[in-house]
């Protein structure tokens, strides 16, 4: 039984007829439940392609090409489990256990943006596995974002250092 | 300078904070901070502060930094990768303190491989080079069954999750 049923591939915003059954204890009712598949045997390629393509824009646009949600989207870093696996560049595509893997890896936090973007996303709390995933998410995000992390309470040059 | 003051007005971020609002997470689409136990306890609290007033918008965190978080009114939790308790997702999805909004907890799921992950005893390795082999082998790393886990974590809410496609929008946003 379908909890939530949300249409990514239409353009009208969400209207969500929510169906809950009841008596689930723990888990708060007005909570709904939704899963993006990730299948690098499906995606790797086309996700593959695609990042690099913008990466290439990006990098020959000096500065980013910057237009409303075209930001180029950056490399991820991994947790590097795979780095000396042989599932790079030159094996992209093979299907060994350990280059699926990989692929998770990288796919994963391109498709959060996408996920982020299209249900323009004011807020979210995201939850990774290892502290080490944090960070890499931390900086991918940044990155994502135009490269500049966050400092701070909105302090910048143009306002009084001692603001508060 | 009165000249000074005229131009500092301009700026968009004063006007803003004169007119006492100031708009959030303007700096960085994706702004973020990390909630994660390798951080300081003062980092943290300032990034929970940061995150609580929407001067961020992301707060990355792991399972053991969130525990006893209450964020009232957040209308999304993401899981990059499901836990491999149960209760960790409902923990996750069911923080205190939202019982009265409307939340939307989307997990992006491996749902046909397995990923391998670092899995490893920090103490029992410190100052060691870690090793890519399983942890059955003497190593750092074992084979994370998403697949598997999403089964449980259905089973656990008594229902099939539905699935959230925003593949359909690569297309798109590839043009």
């Amino acid at each position: 039984m379908p909890l939530i049923a949300v249409d990514l591939k239409g353009e009208e915003s969400l209207s969500p007829p929510y169906l809950l059954p009841k008596g689930k204890e723990h888990v708060p009712e007005t909570v709904h439940h939704v899963i993006v598949p990730v299948d690098p045997s499906a995606e790797m390629s086309a996700e593959m392609s695609a990042s690099d393509e913008a990466h290439g824009r990006g990098g020959g646009g000096g500065g980013g090409g910057g237009g409303d949600g075209a930001l180029p989207r950056p490399k991820v870093t991994t947790d590097g489990v795979h780095a000396s696996d042989a599932v790079g560049v030159a094996k992209r595509g093979s299907a060994s256990i350990e280059s699926y893997s990989e692929a998770i890896k990288r796919l994963k936090p391109h498709m959060l943006l996408q996920v982020v973007e299209r249900l323009q996303m004011t807020q979210a709390i995201i939850f990774c596995r290892t502290n080490l995933d944090c960070d890499n998410l931390e900086a991918f995000l940044n990155a994502a974002g135009g490269g500049r992390a966050f400092k701070g309470m909105l302090v910048k040059g143009v306002e009084n250092p001692t603001a508060c | 300078m009165p000249l000074r003051s005229a131009a500092l007005i301009e700026t968009d971020g004063l006007r803003r904070l004169l007119a006492g609002k100031l708009e959030k997470g303007v700096e960085n689409p994706f702004s973020c901070c990390v909630l994660a136990g390798q951080r300081s306890t003062d980092e943290r609290r300032r990034n929970l502060a940061a995150f609580k007033e929407g001067d961020i918008r992301f707060l990355v965190c792991t399972d053991v930094a969130a525990r006893g978080l209450d964020i009232a009114e957040l209308p999304y939790v993401i899981n990059m990768t499901l836990p491999d308790k149960e209760e960790d997702y409902v923990h996750r999805v069911g923080g205190g303190g939202r019982a009265d909004v409307m939340g939307l907890a989307i997990s992006l799921v491996s749902t046909r491989h397995k990923e391998k992950v670092w899995y490893y005893d920090k103490r029992k390795w410190e100052g060691k080079a870690l090793s890519t082999k399983l942890a059955s082998e003497g190593g750092c790393c074992i084979w994370y069954d998403e697949p598997s886990l999403l089964k449980g974590v259905q089973t656990r809410l008594g229902t099939t999750i539905e699935t959230l496609d925003a593949l359909g929008n690569r297309a798109a946003c590839r043009t």
